[in-house]
């Protein structure tokens, strides 16, 4: 196996969490190595509904998280401006709901120094036309939502620039424990199955739900209670503000508007699987939640699904709902476990990803002996050192529509404004794509046809570009089975009547089903 | 609430393949019928071939013949266990009048014959036009694709043809090759702009031009299926006559230029027969007392109520709308809110974890149950209007993109409709 200089800290998690850590370490001077199992923001990171916590969601039962969420969301906007869209939030009580949770929510948001101004029913119906027949008060707040894969990047770009390295679809597959310090770890990368072996100084895991897997690489017992939340896609804007129930915080309670779709949510089961299975039942639960708030959730097409698993720390091996363990989060140092050099970072929400990366570093450097201060919230990210706007809807539509080629555009994705050209740089860089990586990067196969056109088209390409003979179908037979994923559990009205028809095109006109 | 219009004999609701062959029905037989639907049938959808019966237990059938007896006697439900003996007459009626405009269905129900699709795949059906034809065993096939058309992937195809022809016994052999003209430089080349190209003998000769370097040995040339939209038998024959080759036409995404073609042909012949067309209005079917009383046809201002004397609901399935999801996981037929039958399997899931589950998916065998004059029948099991027939997708009982059935099904039972309707 060969061996390479060490680093000071080897950070384990390419989400928001460690990519932050990373750009926090390397701005005080160390040297860090992010390595990722998947894509950067893959995990948690990328199946969240979006929000920006203005910290008014826990204004009344937690005032620590609520104090945190608002010092954070106002940093966020600032040092990651072109992620954000200043949406606004309101905090809607119907008629039936708790008769004095609007007076705690009020006095919650003061105490922790969070805006919030009543308005009328007529004026939050005029920002908000879908509203609820049943809206008895309406509460504004400075909540906001937040584009997590720029985010990421920016985290990431940053911690290069301050001498990092990344390495993404990379897994740590071993730690070398002696004398109570981890010397090396063993790093696989995941494309040419290689393994190499570095040294490293420190180990701090920001690997969310899979904190647990970090630790018994290293010898230490850490129980992690996964709480999974189901989220529902729809396909259009039901609002322009986040739109939070004025109750206390439960299931199926918050609408947030993010880009050209709102995202519904969500539920809360702790599990310990990799592979949550969303059921049909949880997505009519949240839909008819979210109906009750802005009825025309019911009626309007849900687009996809997904599911999150919340990074919570379970130090009592409880089980159940885990709404009731903290949301907080916490630093781990692993001496307590007889392991000198290693910290995990459990807990926490990305609204404080930053706040999460800031008390692990200075962890990290009190423990490495390292004087420097963070500068985190200070100094912005990419983008927003030179243009510190907020995002706001049909920006990036229209940039991606001139990018290319507006109506003259040689489109594979009409859903999504995919072209060809795109289609065949991703080819050129990737070696042979998925087409489920086509998505995930260009956003192919996204949009409201849910592939029906642009598979065919993407398989077409492929093969042409990289030949492979008999076998040229199974690409589209993988992604056909990968969008089945997110769709099983939304079959119905328009979403079914499309499956319907792709299944005409692929089975019957195309006859996949009897393929070679 | 009075009627707004002369009553007709037949409303017919919806513009597929089972409206249209009803519509056949009604006004060969002398009635005064309406057609009327929300859009157009999914024969745009479609291949354009008329698939009677592929597949049956997931055993490949040589002709439909050799699996309908099969199907009658296992599944009850199945519409050619109803309507089976209807289906000759279906099938006549609509090669007949598709043949009167110079397309032509060959065929029979005693053999299956391979359609090569856009996919690379060889696929079974009873009645094709002539250019889906072909004959692959032995054939050399130049597959062309056309610069600016996406829905027709050449290399995708000339790959994965020679394995489908194997799979089968075939001994094929494919290449591929783009053919660029100036002519197809327009933004988004559709199927339909293309068959009108072809449609041009201008275009044509250009093709050729440059189709002649490359033919090499090939016996076969196969092109998206968009060879000409009005003069279609004229393009492709022109096209194989002075290429001195084959020409295949293999089917694509949509819209089916196939299809269209024989959409036109039928609607062409229904209003010469006297009947009336109506196309993108929904309609909802209002009872009145044991029968439907009107029909509600929602155009602008106001809805517009036709009294209706017979009515053949052919509105479709779940793809054209006929039948519909709700939230709640359950079915319901749209126009005349009709019970709609659902297999047990679907009860727990609608459908499967893979995309081309083998065998189907269990909602697609759900649909609207009928007695055998196509009488749709209510929870009890007996017919619920002594004026309505319900034909072509929304019946229960069959999984038409597995059995590779759907064009059949709506043959038989339109015209079975048709029939009790005219009684």
């Amino acid at each position: 196996m060969a061996s390479r200089p060490g680093y000071d800290v080897l950070v384990v998690g390419g989400g928001a969490t460690g990519a932050g850590l990373t750009r926090d370490l390397a701005m005080r001077g160390l040297r860090c190595l992010l390595v990722e199992q998947s894509d950067l923001a893959h995990g948690t990171t990328g199946h969240f509904h979006g929000l920006l916590h203005s910290g008014a969601r826990y204004a009344v039962r937690d005032a620590e998280a609520a104090d945190e969420c608002i010092v954070e969301n106002r940093i966020v906007r600032r040092i990651a401006a072109p992620h954000v869209e200043d949406t606004g939030g309101l905090f809607c009580w119907l008629e039936g709901d708790p008769d004095d949770y609007p007076g705690q929510l009020v006095a919650g948001c003061q105490k922790a120094g969070i805006e919030i101004e009543e308005l009328s029913v007529a004026e939050a119906r005029r920002r908000e036309p879908l509203l609820t027949p049943r809206l008895g008060r309406a509460f504004a707040v400075p909540d906001a939502t937040v584009e997590p894969w720029g985010l990421v990047a920016d985290n990431a770009e940053s911690a290069v620039d301050h001498g990092a390295s990344i390495r993404r679809y990379t897994r740590l597959v071993g730690l070398g424990v002696e004398a109570g310090r981890v010397l090396w770890a063993d790093l696989e990368d995941l494309g040419s199955g290689e393994r190499e072996r570095v040294e490293v100084n420190f180990l701090a895991s920001a690997a969310g739900y899979w904190a647990g897997r970090v630790a018994s690489l290293a010898g230490v017992k850490l129980q992690m209670a996964p709480g999974w939340g189901t989220m529902v896609v729809m396909n259009q804007r039901l609002s322009s503000s986040v739109v939070n129930r004025c109750r206390p915080p439960g299931d199926g309670d918050i609408l947030v508007p993010v880009g050209p779709v709102s995202i519904l949510g969500t539920t809360d089961t702790t599990m310990d699987t990799d592979n949550y299975e969303i059921t049909p039942e949880e997505v009519r639960f949240i839909v008819t939640e979210g109906a009750a708030m802005v009825p025309a959730a019911a009626e309007r097409r849900a687009l996809r699904v997904f599911a999150g698993a919340r990074p919570l720390y379970d130090p009592g091996h409880q089980h159940g709902a885990s709404r009731t363990l903290s949301r907080s989060h916490m630093v781990l140092d692993h001496a307590n476990d007889g392991v000198e050099n290693f910290i995990s970072i459990v807990g926490g929400k990305l609204t404080t990803y930053r706040l999460m990366a800031e008390h692990t570093a200075d962890a990290v450097c009190a423990k490495l002996g390292v004087d420097a201060r963070c500068r985190t919230a200070e100094e912005p990210l990419g983008e927003a050192r030179k243009a510190p706007r907020h995002y706001s809807l049909g920006e990036r539509l229209t940039a991606r529509e001139q990018e290319a080629g507006g109506a003259d555009a040689d489109l594979v994705c009409e859903c999504e404004l995919v072209t060809r050209d795109m289609v065949r740089e991703f080819i050129e860089s990737f070696g042979t794509p998925h087409i489920d990586d086509m998505l995930r990067a260009l956003r192919l196969g996204m949009g409201p046809c849910q592939g029906a056109f642009c598979t065919l088209r993407a398989a077409g390409i492929l093969e042409r570009m990289r030949p492979s003979g008999a076998a040229a179908l199974e690409p589209i037979r993988l992604f056909l089975d990968e969008r089945m994923k997110g769709d099983r559990p939304i079959m119905w009205g328009d979403q079914a009547r499309q499956f319907r028809l792709n299944e005409i095109i692929y089975r019957d006109v195309l006859a996949l089903d009897h393929a070679p | 609430m009075p009627p707004d219009r002369a009553p007709y004999d037949v409303v017919v609701v919806g513009l597929g393949l089972a409206g249209l062959v009803a519509g056949l029905g009604a006004a060969s037989g002398g009635a005064r019928t309406l057609l009327v639907g929300k859009g157009h049938g999914t024969l745009r959808f479609r291949s354009g071939t008329i698939d009677v019966l592929g597949y049956w237990n997931d055993r490949s059938l040589g002709s439909p013949a050799e699996g309908l007896p099969a199907v009658a006697a296992e599944r009850p439900n199945h519409p050619y266990a109803l309507a089976g003996e209807d289906l000759g007459s279906g099938l006549e009626a609509i090669r007949t009048t598709a043949g009167a405009a110079g397309l032509d269905l060959d065929g029979s129900l005693e053999a299956n014959r391979m359609v090569a699709t856009a996919a690379g795949t060889l696929r079974p059906t009873c009645l094709a036009p002539p250019t889906m034809r072909a004959d692959w065993d032995g054939a050399h096939v130049l597959v062309v694709g056309l610069a600016g058309y996406r829905d027709f992937q050449a290399d995708l195809v000339a790959s994965v043809l020679p394995a489908a022809g194997a799979k089968l016994g075939l001994e094929v052999e494919a290449r591929a090759a783009t053919v660029d003209l100036p002519s197809l430089h327009r933004h988004h080349l559709s199927g339909l702009e293309l068959a009108r190209l072809f449609d041009q003998s201008a275009f044509r000769r250009d093709l050729l031009a440059a189709l002649r370097g490359t033919l090499g040995g090939a016996t076969v040339v196969a092109l998206p299926a968009v060879v000409g939209l009005e003069h279609a038998p004229e393009a492709a024959a022109d096209l194989a006559r002075q290429l001195g080759v084959t020409v295949a036409e293999l089917p694509t995404l949509p819209p089916s230029v196939p299809g269209l073609r024989l959409e036109l042909a039928v609607t062409a012949a229904l209003r010469r027969a006297g009947a009336r067309l109506q196309v993108g209005t929904f309609v909802r079917a209002i009872p009145q007392g044991g029968r439907i009383g009107w029909v509600e046809i929602q155009s602008p201002g106001h809805p517009l109520r036709v009294p209706v004397g017979r009515m053949v609901l052919a509105s479709g399935g779940l793809a054209s709308g006929g039948l519909e999801v709700r939230l709640d996981g359950t079915l319901r037929e749209t126009v005349a809110e009709l019970p709609v039958w659902l297999p047990e399997a679907a009860q727990g899931a609608l459908v499967g974890r893979s995309f081309l589950e083998s065998g189907g998916h269990p909602v697609s065998l759900a649909g609207v149950q009928v007695d055998g004059a196509m009488r749709p029948l209510g929870r009890e099991g007996s017919p619920l209007y002594e004026n309505l027939f319900a034909a072509g997708g929304l019946l229960a009982g069959a999984d038409r993109a597995v059995e590779k059935s759907a064009d059949g099904i709506c043959c038989a039972t339109g015209w079975r409709a048709a029939q009790e309707a005219v009684a």
